[in-house]
């Protein structure tokens, strides 16, 4: 049920933007291209942001442990706002890059 | 440049694809139950109830620990072992999760002489370890095991390890019927485990 709501309403609102973009905006299919090229850019970049983050979290937590004999624990690398973050700074360097053209 | 924007690029899309596979089909639970180890509950000489997710700072038990510890008694009251053994720690001794958890299963009809409580366990081979030192002298060999059926697959292992016969009594197993954010919460913690796996493996842990 869930999913039948999720994937309708979504197809059904993708439509609809499209409708308004393309007859009331005049944007090009062409440009959605594009558009869509550059998502795709910026989800590649948060991906690789994300990753990045938690291997350096993952080192820093090693590390403490072997420098200082303290335990702190990797599950602190489950938290969910490592991805809301390395997707904040992935989608920056990414809009970053596209500024400049 | 360009080849680093295309890969970018091929990147996201694969993002995309396994994200929308994920939420949209039964691929987690396809890989959760190929990775999965099998549910195997006979008669042993203990349970072991791994520590999971600790307690809170007013002293209640996550949800973790309570399916858990429901499980541990509900094994030990079908009398499939004479003691089960909750591992856990706390913020201080009142607050530790092993002793709330045995607190627990002495109001569910368990005798506190059925009850051992393991401390100071960081990771789950501490665990193992220090189950091993509770068990071995009093002759216990095969155990029943109670974890995650996600930590599972790292767990028996880690206790074989130690020279446990070990039979998988897993909780909260991967399930068909899940919605989109389930199936994505269930692949998020299949890959976790994967992933702790091979770091066993590289540390010599397994």
């Amino acid at each position: 049920m869930s999913t039948l709501l999720i994937v309708g309403v979504m197809s059904l609102t993708s439509i609809s933007f499209y409708l308004v973009g393309s007859r009331r905006l005049g944007l090009s299919t062409g440009d959605l291209r594009v558009a869509l090229r550059k998502m795709l850019d910026c989800v590649g970049t948060i991906a690789i942001f994300s990753v990045f983050n938690l291997l350096v979290g993952g080192a820093v937590i090693l590390g403490v442990r072997f420098v200082t004999g303290h335990f702190v624990s990797l599950y602190l690398l489950e938290d969910e706002v490592w991805w809301a973050l390395s997707g904040l700074q992935g989608l920056t360097w990414s809009l970053w890059r596209q500024a400049k053209g | 440049m360009r080849g680093l924007s295309r890969f970018r690029q091929l990147l996201g899309f694969g993002v995309v694809v396994l994200f929308v596979a994920c939420a949209f089909t039964p691929m987690a639970t396809v890989v959760a139950e190929v990775i999965g180890v099998s549910r195997q509950i006979g008669p042993a000489d203990a349970i072991v109830v791994l520590a999971g997710g600790g307690v809170s700072s007013r002293g209640a038990l996550s949800d973790t620990s309570l399916r858990r510890a429901i499980q541990g008694i509900d094994l030990y009251l079908e009398r499939l072992a004479p003691v089960v053994v909750f591992s856990g720690d706390g913020l201080d001794k009142a607050r530790a999760e092993g002793r709330i958890r045995a607190e627990v299963a002495h109001r569910f009809g368990v005798p506190r002489e059925g009850i051992l409580t393991i401390s100071g366990a960081s990771t789950t081979r501490d665990e193992a370890a220090r189950a091993k030192s509770l068990l071995w002298p009093r002759g216990a060999r095969t155990i029943l095991l109670v974890t995650d059926a996600d930590h599972m697959s790292r767990a028996a292992p880690v206790f074989r390890h130690v020279g446990f016969t070990v039979l998988p009594a897993p909780v909260n197993e991967p399930e068909w019927d899940l919605q989109p954010q389930g199936r994505l919460d269930l692949l998020g913690r299949t890959m976790r485990e994967l992933v702790a796996v091979l770091y066993y493996r590289v540390a010599g842990y397994l």
